[in-house]
């Protein structure tokens, strides 16, 4: 279809100027964290390298560091809760389906916040006081995790035929064969697209970790914030930046692999 | 046949969804290395049939044998079956060789001879040498023959076709009809096909089961189940028919009765009850009627006006409508010699007593 | 397999996640509305029953303005991200440039960066000694400091910012959904381009719209970054409030109460959002 001009001429414009407004702060706070001089101000004032190898110190880099393994670790666990639930929702009708499935997606369409002080609380007063500290932090992470790991699964599986599986059976594959040849490598791509997303999620999140996590156990995110009540130094731009690079750095290498694009549309994806 | 000579038998199967029987009551032998197809209408519970022997359904009622063995509550996986599926079902991570390798694999085969049995699959089906290619790059005919090597190459008890070609277009189809058939009679294995397309059936199969509402109206080759139609659903079903309203005189027992015709009454074929009395459908095929000018003594002649020509190449379809307004459509060959009267024009309709077939009156048409 | 084994596949598979997210999720849950219905006492939950909770939040004009606040910079957020977040999703949906991939990945690029990078460019953008104000004296417009921070717009405005990827993927969903067809169909009638957009495109993308608004309003009533970063004393939203309570004033059962409260108008919003058959957000 040729495009209309002028129109089309016109939300060109716009759209550039809505790239510039969602890519100027970012921008910002990149280049702050290159001023030679101690202020966040833009334009950029000289250039220097200074706040970086601040914020290459210990007492970032230890909080960062926490911060992958509890993504990574939160994504796993997600992976293995959400694989065979979103199985047992995409290829089973039982009682109770619709429950699960709205359970299953609940902890992203409640506010992590309230799931972060119920968590606390609940921990709290039903007495399970040692899991406080780290395993409160990984439970909540999960919780918020899951939601993408079901859901991208649950894509992979509708998106594959269901007779691929009785072809197998038909051809005398025993059903754990059929889920070991069959099942598995079909949906990995949505398991660890899942995954992936999973990870992002948990590494950008501040709204959980703000109630669930403790001292020693701060994810970059609330070390950032809690900082930040000190003034806007350019070293936590540095910072900032930095972990922006953690997740680009993860898309860049994944987007290799496999087509991860593909799962963004979940389209109510209901497992 | 007694079960165990059969390579499949179904004794009185049902299956119920809710409170319908989608399956009510199939009797059936299939005699070994025979082709036989499952005709039929959609609903009329070919494919519940076919997934039962397969094992992906269990009957209500009744039982399968498979070579002589009771199949009952034997997963798909120990029937020794192979299933060619509407959409191939080909697995699109894997190469042409690994899926027709598959089967193989699974019972445990070695390493040898697996290779040499798959090639020798992929020639049967015109592939040699496409064994490393990806399903998903292939054409639709291309990929129905790897599903057919991969259903072959295990050597199964039986294979089960579900309605394999009607992804295919026209053409393509009558090609894989003609090749599907040759491979059975050259391995003989016992083969059943589901489908509702009756070129199909009639092309392909040793036996035709026709069915419709969950039971089998027919079973017979393809030439007595066109020419002679147990019932009316079944003639109908098959070819064309035309069907003009007589009076039955007097029923027969043994399955014929007279009706009235015009120089007196003749003896037609009444698969079917009916009784003395009773109006009844008489049935013909398009291609045994004739239109002339004067009537003939002994056919069954009928008063019409042409409304309509067809042609089809090969023949031709003459469209008439009778004085009571049943409309007949008549076939004449489109050889040197045939006359075809123009539209608008009154004929007589013939056709011999032989070339008639008797059925009951009611709706139901059983 | 007998009919019972197979019946109870599925309730093997889902044993363990359904307890986990029961135990995890919805007891918590189930807690935090009853301690919000509980009474404090020198910062620990008693047994006593009582709505002098509620009664603290919705009596006192601080709190209720607080709350009052919270809607209407959601609601702002709302209608603003799916205004911005429309052309941009239009756009991507059908140019046919080579480079719509990257594109649509550059749109998306701020989800990866936590909140706190986002932020902190607008505060340096925005601030008395900020870019902005620096950009303005400069143009000589002003010859004061503007104080943009800290206020409600600035919240609005960094909330928007943050919010329309979630916006764009919700309308691009939906616009992508739409058969290519009706829109032929349109033009082949004699509707112009205007006509066609006006007519057809814009109504059958209304449930991305709809369901890109409710998206960024359930996300923005419960955001704390940005209205802490952005924001001050006299701008305290719900989430904000949440901290102060629940970790400042370790009054847990008023905590409870407003993230009840929250919760209360995120199901609302999901209530409302099915009923209209808004598309449910992606991520």
């Amino acid at each position: 279809m040729r495009r209309r001009h002028i129109p089309w001429a016109m939300l060109r414009g716009i759209v550039v100027l809505l790239y510039l407004f969602i890519l100027v702060p970012i921008i910002i706070t990149v280049s702050v964290s290159f001023n030679s001089v101690n202020q966040s101000k833009f334009p950029p004032i000289g250039f220097s390298l200074r706040w970086w190898g601040d914020a290459l110190a210990a007492r970032w880099l230890q909080p960062l560091a926490f911060s992958i393994e509890l993504g990574l670790l939160a994504a796993v666990v997600s992976m293995l809760l959400g694989m065979p639930l979103a199985f047992a929702l995409v290829r089973y009708r039982f009682p109770g389906r619709e429950a699960l499935t709205t359970l299953a997606l609940g902890p992203l369409a409640l506010p992590a916040l309230v799931t972060g002080i119920g968590l606390l609380q609940f921990i709290q007063a039903a007495g399970f006081g040692f899991l406080f500290g780290f395993p409160t932090l990984l439970i909540g992470h999960v919780l918020i995790c899951l939601p993408f790991s079901v859901r991208t699964t649950a894509i992979s599986l509708r998106a594959m035929p269901a007779n691929l599986e009785l072809a197998a059976l038909s051809l005398g594959a025993t059903p754990s064969a059929v889920l070991r040849e069959i099942t598995l490598p079909l949906v990995k791509s949505g398991v660890f697209a899942g995954g992936v997303f999973a990870f992002i999620h948990s590494f950008t999140d501040y709204s959980i970790s703000l109630f669930l996590a403790r001292p020693g156990t701060q994810p970059i995110t609330i070390t950032i914030l809690s900082f930040l009540e000190y003034g806007f130094a350019p070293t936590l731009a540095a910072v900032a930046a930095l972990t922006l690079v953690v997740p680009l750095v993860l898309i860049a290498v994944v987007q290799r692999v496999f087509r991860i694009g593909d799962f963004l549309y979940a389209e109510n994806a209901r497992g | 046949m007694p079960v165990a000579d059969a390579a499949v038998s179904l004794r009185g199967v049902r299956k119920l969804f809710g409170r319908t029987a989608a399956v009510d009551g199939i009797d059936l032998d299939v005699r070994q290395g025979e082709f036989l197809t499952l005709l039929g209408p959609s609903g009329c519970g070919k494919t519940t049939t076919l997934n039962m022997i397969a094992g992906f359904l269990q009957p209500d009622a009744g039982a399968i044998y498979l070579a002589g063995r009771s199949v009952d509550g034997l997963p798909p996986f120990r029937r020794d079956i192979g299933l060619v599926f509407q959409d191939y079902a080909l697995f699109p991570h894997m190469t042409v060789a690994e899926n027709v390798a598959f089967g193989l694999r699974m019972r445990r085969i070695n390493r040898t001879e697996i290779a040499s049995r798959v090639a020798a699959a992929l020639d049967l089906v015109k592939l040699t040498g496409m064994g490393d290619r990806r399903p998903l790059a292939m054409s639709g005919g291309q990929r129905q023959r790897v599903a057919l090597a991969r259903a072959l190459v295990i050597d199964p008890t039986v294979l089960l076709l579900d309605e394999p070609l009607s992804n295919l277009d026209l053409k393509l189809r009558e090609t894989m009809r003609l090749e599907i058939t040759e491979v059975q009679r050259r391995t003989g294995v016992t083969t059943i096909l589901v489908t509702h397309d009756q070129g199909e059936a009639l092309v392909m199969s040793d036996r035709i089961a026709v069915m419709n509402g969950g039971r089998i109206e027919q079973i017979a080759t393809a030439q007595e189940i066109y020419e002679c139609p147990a019932t009316r659903f079944v003639a109908e079903f098959i070819g064309s028919m035309n069907a003009i309203p007589a009076l039955c005189v007097v029923a027969e027992v043994d399955g014929r009765c007279s009706v009235e015709i015009e120089s007196g009454t003749a003896i037609v074929r009444a698969p079917q009850k009916v009784r003395s009395g009773e109006r009844i459908l008489l049935a013909f095929r398009p291609e045994r009627s004739r239109v002339r000018a004067i009537g003939r003594d002994g056919d069954v002649n009928a008063l019409g006006t042409v409304v309509q020509h067809i042609y089809l190449g090969t023949r031709t379809e003459i469209h008439v409508e009778l004085a009571e307004g049943t409309r007949c459509i008549v076939e004449t060959p489109n050889d040197r010699v045939a006359v075809v009267p123009r539209v608008g024009e009154a004929v007589i309709l013939t056709v011999e007593p032989e070339d008639c077939i008797a059925y009951p009156m009611n709706v139901s048409g059983q | 397999m007998t009919q019972n084994a197979r019946a109870l596949r599925p309730l093997l598979l889902v044993a363990v996640p359904a307890t986990f997210l029961f135990v995890f999720f919805v007891l918590p849950n189930g807690f935090l509305l009853v301690a919000g219905f509980l009474k404090s006492d020198a910062q620990m939950l008693t047994d006593e029953w009582t709505l002098e909770n509620y009664d603290f939040l919705l009596g006192k004009p601080l709190y209720r303005a607080a709350l009052l606040r919270t809607f209407v910079v959601g609601a702002l957020v709302g209608v603003l991200v799916v205004v911005l977040a429309y052309p941009m999703a239009f756009f991507l949906a059908r140019t046919t440039s080579k480079w719509k991939g990257p594109l649509i990945a550059l749109a998306l690029t701020p989800l990866l960066a936590s909140v706190v990078v986002r932020t902190y460019g607008w505060w340096v953008l925005l601030n008395r000694e900020g870019a902005l104000n620096d950009l303005l004296r400069a143009l000589g417009l002003t010859t004061g400091p503007l104080v943009m921070l800290p206020s409600v717009g600035a919240i609005v405005i960094g909330l928007t910012h943050s919010l329309l990827p979630f916006g764009v993927l919700t309308i691009l969903s939906a616009l992508n959904g739409i058969n290519p067809n009706l829109e032929r169909a349109a033009l082949s009638l004699g509707a112009s381009r205007t006509r066609t957009f006006l007519n057809v495109t814009l109504p059958m993308s209304a449930s991305g719209v709809a369901g890109g608004f409710l998206l960024a309003f359930a996300l923005a009533i419960s955001a704390y970054a940005t209205p802490t970063i952005l924001g001050g004393p006299a701008t305290e939203t719900m989430a904000t409030l949440i901290y102060k309570f629940m970790v400042s004033l370790m009054d847990w059962s008023i905590g409870s109460a407003l993230g009840t409260l929250l919760i209360l108008s995120s199901m609302a919003l999901i209530a409302i959002g099915t009923m209209l058959g808004a598309r449910r957000g992606t991520v």
